[in-house]
């Protein structure tokens, strides 16, 4: 009897069925005519939704349509009371009903599943010779329970006439609320046919599938109550009144408060917008790639590799050089960014990474020794705990391996003079120079390199090179004394290490001035320039009060040249400097709109070209035109 | 005139009472959203979003309520009955409809204006442009949805029909929707442009919206309104199964269309195509060195390959210059729906290898999307060897070192000849072989046959296999009739066993030196497995490379995630480890891959004699 319930129920879908035959038909076209079978392995087609992602699109639409009459119709149209009048229980002619809906609305997967599979059976190459049944079998089992899931509500929405479609918008505004209420990831049917995979094993989520199973049994059992009781209690009354309701209207009043949910409460944290195109042209992008040292790990573009190579074969030496200055251990791999390092820099360092700039820009030489001078500050940074905080001493020691270790000894002498020129001009003092932000208020903060290397030279004179690493484990040791003040902490330091601070503050005067010494007549001749400002509308200019120091007749035989540079915050660091200028004439020009603010600050300087370095004066105050305002500056 | 409107809103009051609230609850939204994306201030922000989510959900609303349900339920003949000629009876449901959403629009400029008041004042100038536009622009939308209404239940497939109409013209004509009508009044600039009044693309919409209201009013009136009471009922069963059967033919008839369809050539700016014989070339970039002579040169290659092919014409290529590249690095582009092969490499590097770089353009060109049926495998022996030996055939004189490192590297392959099965399963073969490897040994299989038949039997087998044309089920039909076995004995005389033969004869036959060189090449066998660590898994793995090398020398691994079932991952998605050997050492990944993951894994080794890399098998791992 239960047969010919089923032949009944699949007489009354026949125009389901041949839509369903239609899609089945297409499928297989495009499946088999548009594409070729051959070349459509599994695998692609694993990574969405389902086998086929427009099962969903089908079995949704065609659920509801058929959940609209399935049940209800035998009511409305009083057919109920013939079969009741058969020898069969309600429960029988609900089955029957849900078997020919259900295998109807399977019948779509189904032939998904097994399309998909004789593609795949068609395209196995030799490097997958696999049928995947197993897969298979899962994807159809997956896809048959979403299906009957989705029956299950399309039946109950069913006797809701066609206000039971909004069932269908209403369920994704659900499932897009997944991030909010977690809960709801059970009830998402794409769960079970969006795959998670260790390996090539579906790994089933089990406890998703168990609640939807139990959610598809409850709601089939709630369907058949009101089948069984023919209707829903007052349900006559209920189509009645929703009948007489403007259903498209509510539709649209709906869409509108769903609209507005979506606008106050914005978009799901997933549902990004689409990706900014850079340019007309969209390039393969290179994939980041590695070389592995002893001692550091190497990343970089994978089509920049050529350049970068013969730094790779280098570094362990220079790594081996340093730690062997500073008498320590090899410790984790160092990582060198080579993407790029900030303005106005070559590296920077941090506890175990470095960037820097690429070799293919640099040249093998000045990479090593860029290398190595990041390097010496990772393990300043290891060796002290990062506790030794006198940037004058650390970019000092970097410095001095650098230029010691890895550049020509010329280049180290040229630093020592450079150190001592600006010593003998702005008479600065170790206590001066251990302070960045005076050196950056007054002067120059990168000073810190000569001064430090120099205060390197005579440390290293006056008490041998493992003397600093000595220095810098008694700040990285784990018995310091707490609640020391910055200058007491440092003092205690240098005392355990055995070093005073005011004998080193002598040695490094000292030093200084002997090497200056030797120069003194030619540097005491050097010009101090001196400059009036204009500020005009449109630019700022710096005017030298003695322009007969730039005069042309010697230009190619003058030892220095006059720079000019700008800040607009006292504070600024030296990258964010306005730059690079030079005096044309007696003249030094810089834009008012590459100022910000009412106020800047300017320097002019000389650049000596036997040290290779910018002797500057002190920074000085200017003030830029307010509107309809006199010029200002001194 | 005034009991028809009374009547209209009697009936319906509390829809419009309902479609009021719904816009007061828009607008707050809409204002609350653009308060906290802070861009609520500095124009018409609300209007101009109101317009697109609200006004054609009014006018879909009141289209259903004040047309389709009148006439669904021929409620019209009572009302034509009374002493009111019909034109007015449709006239009022017009104005009444185009009212109240002016009226609601109104209401939301309003809002926008006293946020801009607050903000930064606001000109009458402003305002009137802004009314015009957003006004003008509704009465379109409703005109076009009032219309709908009167189509009754063909109304949905008409706008649907009407939609993709439109998009198809768009997409295939230069008409730029954007500048018209109502796309060019509301678009992102109504919010802030202040004075701008777009004359022609308001005339435009004006006319339009005529036009439209006056359609509307003559279906209402044709057969005395017959016509529209008639298409105003529900469809029947038959009917809509019958019309969804049509929307999914139609969609099957529009992916049969849109997947033969090949978009335009890129336009490059500033550039200048170098014609030859049924081929283009256009240096992208400038003329870079001597990227001109480059592109000259490879347009050059490429004619002279067409006319080989007999090819009616190649893609357009689009040639780049890049000074980061490596030399051998060549990188693709794309443009969004653009036809073209763009590529690009470092032109000026000392290093740069023209006939390198032409084989791999040779290499994307017959691999093009016209052409995917050379991705079968019983096809890619011939594919991956083609386009080195195109580059070093004979009389070149350039490339005779070119094709020495490619007869080493066939050598190394197989010192004896290839296996029956190498060929068929070549995939295997060349993930087991690396790709350069594997393309020195299918280089040497078509010299083989142009030693024993002559060049022109490989021009016949080539010609063959690469006009493989697209993906369909047709050409598998037709491959599945003749078979790649077939392909080769038809065009070259050879059984694929002959040519077996023949190949393991010449390969045997090259001069003992080369043969020793050959076998005293490196060969690379790695161990791999999961490797612990803290958090993420790492691989170890060891490497027995062997004759060894000294100390030092780098090797690199290769490893890449695959997705679950992916057999094989191409080369460029590896990313690349570079290590320094040692004897016995036992290395340890870089990178870490999450649980569960499919990584593949294979580790190279630059041989410079040979110019490539040899590499270990591919080999998969699941990581724990």
């Amino acid at each position: 009897m239960i047969r010919a319930l089923i032949a009944k129920e699949l007489r009354g879908l026949r125009p389901w069925i041949g839509l369903v035959v239609l899609v089945h038909g297409i499928l297989l076209v495009e499946s088999f005519l548009l594409h070729a079978a051959d070349q459509q392995p599994l695998w692609p087609h694993l990574d969405g939704n389902l086998i086929n992602p427009g099962a969903f699109a089908i079995v949704v639409p065609f659920a509801f349509g058929i959940g609209q009459s399935l049940l209800t119709q035998e009511l409305s149209g009083g057919t109920i009371t013939f079969l009741d009048a058969l020898p069969l229980h309600r429960a029988q002619v609900f089955c029957a009903k849900v078997l020919a809906a259900g295998g109807l609305l399977v019948s779509v997967p189904l032939v998904i599943v097994v399309t998909a599979g004789a593609q795949h059976a068609l395209s196995r190459t030799s490097v997958d010779t696999e049928l995947h049944l197993d897969l298979l079998a899962i994807s159809l089992f997956m896809q048959a329970v979403v299906t009957a899931y989705i029956l299950s509500v399309a039946l109950l929405a069913g006797w809701l006439g066609r206000p039971g479609w909004m069932f269908i918008p209403m369920g994704f505004l659900l499932v897009d609320q997944q991030h909010r209420f977690p809960v709801l990831y059970f009830l998402d049917p794409a769960r079970l046919v969006d795959p998670d995979f260790f390996g090539d094993a579906w790994v089933v989520p089990w406890g998703t599938l168990a609640s939807q199973l139990a959610l598809t049994f409850v709601l089939f059992l709630l369907s058949y109550a009101i089948f069984a009781r023919r209707g829903v209690p007052g349900s006559s009354r209920l189509t009645a009144l929703l009948g007489r309701l403007p259903w498209r209207a509510g539709v649209v009043f709906l869409l509108v408060i769903g609209s507005t949910v979506v606008c106050v409460t914005g978009s799901s944290p997933e549902s990004g917008g689409s990706g900014r195109r850079e340019g007309p042209i969209r390039w393969t992008t290179a994939l980041p790639a590695a070389a592995v040292t002893a001692s550091y790990v190497f990343h970089f573009p994978s089509d920049q590799a050529q350049p970068v190579m013969p730094l790779v074969a280098q570094a362990d030496r220079v790594d081996a050089m340093i730690r062997e200055f500073l008498d320590v251990r090899a410790g984790d791999p160092i990582h060198v960014d080579l993407s790029g390092s900030r303005r106005r820099t070559h590296g920077t360092a941090g506890w175990d990474k470095i960037r820097m700039v690429q070799p293919s820009q640099l040249g093998l030489e000045r990479s090593i020794a860029v290398l190595g001078h990041e390097t010496s500050h990772v393990y300043t940074a290891r060796l002290s705990d990062r506790q030794m905080t006198w940037p004058v001493f650390n970019e000092g020691l970097a410095e001095y391996l650098e230029l010691t270790l890895f550049s020509e000894p010329e280049d180290a002498e040229r630093r020592l003079r450079y150190a001592a020129l600006v010593h003998h001009r702005n008479k600065i003092s170790l206590e001066t120079a251990v302070d960045d932000a005076e050196l950056r208020r007054r002067w120059d903060e990168d000073l810190r390199y000569p001064l430090g290397y120099a205060l390197m030279v005579s440390l290293i004179r006056d008490h041998g090179p493992q003397r600093i690493a000595e220095i810098l484990r008694a700040f990285g040791r784990a018995d310091r004394p707490d609640g020391l003040s910055r200058d007491e902490a440092w003092r205690e330091a240098f005392q355990t290490a055995d070093v005073g601070i005011e004998r080193m503050a002598a040695r490094w005067d000292e030093l200084l001035v002997e090497v200056a010494r030797p120069h003194r007549k030619v540097w005491d001749a050097l010009p101090t320039p001196r400059v009036e400002v204009e500020v005009g509308e449109e630019n700022v200019e710096l005017v030298l009060t003695d322009p007969s120091i730039l005069s042309s007749d010697d230009e190619d035989s003058r030892p220095y040249e006059v720079w000019c540079r700008f800040r607009t915050d006292s504070g600024a660091k030296s990258q964010d400097y306005i730059e690079h200028l030079y005096f044309y004439k007696d003249r030094c020009v810089v834009e008012v709109g590459a100022l910000s603010g009412s106020r800047f600050d300017y320097q002019v300087g000389i650049n000596v070209f036997s040290v290779r370095g910018v002797v500057w004066e002190e920074w000085e105050e200017g003030v830029l035109l307010e509107d309809g305002g006199d010029t200002g500056g001194h | 005139m005034r009991a028809l409107v009374t009547k209209e809103l009697r009936e319906h009051l509390w829809v419009f009472f309902g479609l009021t609230v719904s816009t007061l609850l828009l607008t707050a939204a809409l204002a609350f959203r653009a308060h906290v994306d802070e861009d609520g201030v500095g124009g018409f922000v609300l209007v101009h979003r109101f317009f697109w989510t609200a006004v054609p959900l009014l006018s879909l609303a009141l289209g259903n309520r004040l047309v389709v349900r009148e006439y669904r339920s021929m409620t019209q003949l009572f009302v034509e009955t009374l002493p009111v000629s019909r034109v007015a009876m449709i006239s009022v449901k017009f104005w009444l409809g185009l009212v109240f959403i002016s009226c609601n629009l109104a209401f939301v400029g309003l809002v926008d204006m006293a946020t801009v008041l607050y903000a930064e004042g606001l000109s009458p100038t402003f305002v009137s442009v802004v009314a015009a536009k957003a006004l003008a622009s509704a009465a379109l939308i409703w005109s076009l949805f009032f219309l709908l209404a009167f189509l009754g239940r063909y109304r949905w497939l008409i706008f649907a029909a009407a939609v993709v109409g439109l998009s198809y013209i768009t997409s295939t004509t230069e008409l730029e929707l954007s500048q018209h009508a109502l796309f060019a009044l509301v678009d992102s600039r109504l919010a802030t442009d202040q004075d701008t009044v777009p004359w022609l693309a308001l005339g435009e919409t004006l006319g339009i919206t005529a036009f439209l209201a006056g359609v509307a009013h003559g279906l209402g009136l044709v057969r005395e309104g017959s016509v529209a009471a008639r298409l105003a009922q529900e469809m029947s069963q038959r009917e809509k199964i019958t019309l969804v059967g049509l929307a999914l033919t139609g969609l099957l008839a529009f992916m049969v269309l849109d997947e033969h369809e090949e978009p335009a050539p890129y336009e490059a700016p500033r550039a200048e195509a170098l014609a030859r014989d049924g081929v283009l070339v256009t240096l992208v970039s400038g003329s870079h060195g001597n990227g001109q002579d480059h592109a000259e040169a490879l347009a050059d290659e490429l004619s002279e390959l067409r006319a080989w092919l007999g090819w009616k014409r190649t893609v357009h290529v689009y040639l780049a210059h890049r000074f980061s590249l490596d030399p051998g690095v060549y990188q693709r582009g794309y443009v969004d729906d653009a036809s073209g092969l763009i590529v690009r490499a470092n032109l000026t590097h000392e290093d740069f290898d023209p006939a390198d770089f032409h084989a791999w353009v040779i290499a994307q060109l017959i691999e093009g999307p016209q052409n995917k049926r050379v991705f079968t495998e019983d096809r890619a022996w011939v594919r991956d060897g083609f386009p080195n030996y195109w580059v070093s055939r004979q009389g070149r004189s350039r490339d005779l070192q070119r094709g020495r490192a490619l007869l080493l590297g066939a050598l190394y392959a197989v010192p004896d000849g290839p296996e029956p099965e190498m060929l068929r399963d070549w995939f295997h073969t060349s993930s087991q072989l690396g790709p350069e490897v594997s393309a020195a040994l299918a280089w040497s299989g078509l010299r083989v046959i142009e030693r024993r038949r002559g060049a022109e039997a490989v021009q016949h087998l080539v010609r063959d296999v690469l006009k493989a044309g697209r993906s369909t089920g047709s050409n598998v039909w037709r491959d599945w009739r003749r078979p790649q076995a077939r392909v080769l004995q038809e065009t070259t005389g050879l059984e694929t066993d002959a040519l077996l033969e023949a190949w393991g004869e010449e390969l045997r036959s090259v001069e003992p030196a080369l043969r020793a060189e050959a076998s005293a090449l490196p060969r690379i066998t790695a161990t791999w497995a999961p490797s612990a660590g803290r958090g993420a898994s790492r691989v170890g793995y060891t490497v027995d490379i062997s004759p060894a090398p000294a100390s030092g020398t780098a090797f690199t691994m290769h490893a890449a995630t695959a997705e679950p079932l992916q057999p094989t991952v191409p080369y460029a998605d590896f990313r690349s480890t570079t290590t320094l050997w040692k004897e016995g050492g036992s290395y340890r990944s870089d990178r870490a891959f999450g649980s569960g993951s499919r990584v593949m894994l294979f580790v190279g080794l630059q041989v410079d004699s040979l110019g490539m890399e040899v590499v270990s098998p591919q080999h998969a791992l699941v990581m724990p």
